[in-house]
């Protein structure tokens, strides 16, 4: 069985964070991201925003992972943008309706105060 | 001998120190008991409790045996006992009565002890035979639990799997409907993939598959909830995306959480199967055979998935059919294996290709679907990760 790598890292400056996600994310691997998106929303974070460049592969879970953090973060007034999709995971996106549920960013957004 | 010792991992006595917890008022019986089994038994460790609150105290995961007695200052009979076995679910409970309440003893046995023993006749080898034979039938009993168990879950299985995948409402004898549904690597994993075909009295044949996002029994359930309410809105005239309006609705009031989404096509064939309309929410496309070729259905009639926005709408698009022809419908687990290495996937564009290249050998029906299936998993290099589902509805037009 294949083992696929997920990376998540995080930097966050006064109430912002971007996430950088590097691998694939899917039924094994979106719980770690979860973990990351969970302990944001428990802080308290106000702008989230995901860095997808390194991300070659969302499947479904993860997309759920994103929606949920997004819902999250919208009850204490916070928000989830996702940056810099690739084509495969852009296509997800469209696919799904999601493009137009999360704003997605072309390039990662410079971040006030960042 | 009262103090609280580090966590044993070890659950099988012989493997690490078998951890006994006796719970004793009385000085001099304790005295006595741990002497005995001190002779019989030199490899236990004994850790003692005067109380029942002193017992909740030392009891830990690692003990394999409680011996009781059943008069306690702070608690006695039965309801101590139903109290020791609460706290100590995995240890087996020997409980010790007086001579004169035997019965007591019996009635402890009835109700969950593994053995009593009577005080004052107890000698050595009886106790020690009695907490090896009380660890042999707890071993028993929690393996004969564990077995139940599983088979409820793989019933439970089953049926729901019953329910996502039922037998179609098709009464159109040139009509053939074939399906395959492949649980994913894990097999537990039961996936919120689900498809149905029903026929109409006007002769129509609609088609619907749909996949839950997430894995799991809630996920599971959801799409048998969500397959019946699309049967009974088909069978009551329903359609295109005054139906899946309503079937959103179903879906938020009948979801857990919120950020559970549905993705779904529908297909609708028309009586005289020389046309068909088609609705997309959120799902990859459907394909459709022609004699000798293979396409994807066109991505203009794209709605969103359903769940992610009140009063969505969902566009229908129309297809002419001509001869042979066949729709086949599939979730995301068919198109999301790998074709290589890296972390590129096989996506509608390597199906359609995948699939032209069968239909051009002339396969169709099952064998078109093993086919493909077996060509997603062998470029996948292993057991696909998720469920997939695919249906497939082959006719001719009418001339």
């Amino acid at each position: 069985m294949r083992h696929v790598e997920l990376k998540v890292s995080t930097a966050s400056q006064g109430g912002h964070a971007v996430v950088s996600v590097y691998g694939e994310v899917d039924l094994y691997t979106a719980p770690r991201l979860q973990a990351e998106l969970a302990s944001l929303v428990r802080d308290g974070a106000g702008r989230v925003v995901v860095d997808l460049s390194g991300v070659e592969f969302c499947d479904s879970t993860g997309m759920n992972v994103l929606l949920s953090a997004m819902k999250r973060l919208r009850e204490h007034g916070g928000t989830l943008e996702l940056a810099a999709p690739r084509p495969a995971v852009r296509r997800i996106l469209q696919v799904t309706g999601l493009d137009t549920v999360f704003s997605v960013h072309d390039a990662l957004p410079a971040l006030e105060g960042t | 001998m009262s103090e609280i010792i580090e966590h044993s991992t070890s659950v099988v006595p012989g493997d690490g120190k078998l951890e006994i917890l006796l719970i004793e008022d009385d000085p001099g019986d304790a005295f006595l008991f741990e002497e005995l089994l001190d002779e019989e038994l030199p490899d236990a460790h004994i850790l003692q409790a005067r109380t029942l609150r002193e017992a909740r105290e030392r009891l830990h995961p690692g003990v394999h045996c409680v011996v009781a007695d059943l008069s306690l200052p702070d608690a006695e009979g039965l309801d101590l006992l139903r109290q020791v076995l609460d706290m100590a679910p995995r240890s087996a409970v020997l409980v010790l009565t007086g001579r004169s309440d035997a019965a007591v003893g019996v009635a402890a046995v009835a109700s969950g002890a593994e053995d009593y023993l009577i005080k004052h006749e107890v000698d050595g080898p009886l106790l020690a035979r009695a907490i090896r034979y009380a660890l042999e039938r707890k071993r028993a009993e929690d393996s004969e639990r564990e077995l139940m168990e599983a088979q409820i879950r793989s019933e439970e299985n089953a049926r729901i799997e019953l329910g996502l995948l039922p037998v179609p409402l098709i009464n159109d004898p040139d009509l053939h409907h074939h399906t395959r549904y492949r649980p994913g690597r894990e097999r537990a994993l039961l996936g919120g993939d689900f498809y149905d075909t029903v026929q109409t009295s006007d002769g129509s044949v609609h088609l619907v598959i749909g996949d839950v996002c997430g894995h799991g029994p809630d996920e599971a359930s959801l799409g048998v909830r969500l397959r019946m309410a699309w049967r009974t809105l088909v069978l009551a005239g329903h359609t295109g995306t005054d139906l899946l309006g309503t079937l959103d609705t179903v879906l938020c009031h009948e979801r857990w959480s919120e950020e559970i989404f549905t993705t779904l096509a529908m297909i609708t064939v028309a009586p005289d199967r020389r046309s068909a309309r088609f609705h997309m929410a959120g799902h990859p496309a459907p394909l459709l055979f022609g004699d000798a070729s293979a396409e994807a259905l066109p991505d203009d009639a794209y709605g969103p998935a359903l769940g992610l926005f009140p009063g969505s709408e969902w566009p229908a698009a129309e297809l002419e059919l001509s001869g042979h022809w066949s729709f086949m419908l599939y979730t995301d687990g068919l198109i999301e294996g790998r074709i290589g290495g890296g972390a590129d996937r096989l996506g509608t564009e390597g199906l359609v290709e995948l699939a032209a290249g069968a239909r051009g050998r002339g396969l169709t029906g099952d064998l078109l679907i093993d086919h493909l299936v077996a060509e997603v998993e062998s470029l996948n290099g292993e057991a696909l990760t998720d469920d997939l589902a695919v249906v497939m509805l082959s006719g001719k037009a009418s001339r």
